[in-house]
């Protein structure tokens, strides 16, 4: 063994993975583009903007857009705070990033061509890549 | 063989890899490749056989 490497940060550096965790939440329908608006539960358009959406009709009769924002580090969430509570029983983030890292870890296996094996020990995911 | 060994808490969304079987400077290479997939570590440490493999081959190392 080597090396030790921990993430828990929000920012979700890879797209195409982005996407694919999105549709594992049930989220499949996004709209992409460079700055696009996001609307409130009201119809109100927001200040602020992204380039990934997931539109609010698509979420809940009383939710709002939500929105990845591009940043060096990658994308960024852009949810309500009432969204963070709702959407999943409040869980709809960590269960993005499990996903998300699902995800990410099925892409590094094919671009180390490697063989991947995964179990489930209670909450923990146990993923072993061999290449 | 290497290996990475990943685990993920479904709780709280976190991750930790570890990279088995790979010697120090090549074991940077493969930390690369998870850092270009999954963004940047919030702590990145080398454990002792970083160093104790990195020793180069033929050369005599005392122990004990």
């Amino acid at each position: 063994m080597s090396k030790y490497m921990t993430f828990t940060d929000t920012e979700f550096k890879d797209r195409e993975c982005l996407l694919k965790a999105l549709a594992e939440c049930g989220y499949e329908t996004v709209e992409e583009g460079e700055a696009l608006s996001l609307y409130g539960y009201q119809g109100d358009r927001r200040s602020e903007t992204a380039q990934i959406v997931v539109r609010r009709k698509y979420i809940g009769a009383a939710s709002n857009d939500l929105g990845f924002r591009k940043t060096d580090a990658g994308y960024v969430p852009v949810i309500s705070e009432y969204d963070q509570r709702a959407m999943m029983q409040g869980k709809f983030l960590t269960t993005l990033r499990t996903n998300y890292n699902l995800k990410s870890a099925e892409k590094l296996a094919r671009s180390l061509r490697g063989t991947l094996h995964k179990e489930r020990v209670g909450s923990t995911i146990k993923i072993r890549i061999k290449y | 063989m290497p290996e990475i060994e990943i685990e993920i808490n479904t709780d709280t969304g976190e991750m930790e890899t570890e990279i088995k079987g790979v010697a120090g400077p090549s074991c940077e290479k493969t930390a690369e490749a998870i850092k270009q997939t999954f963004g940047r570590p919030t702590r990145d440490e080398k454990t002792r056989d970083y160093v104790r493999r990195v020793t180069p081959v033929g050369k005599t190392v005392k122990t004990g």
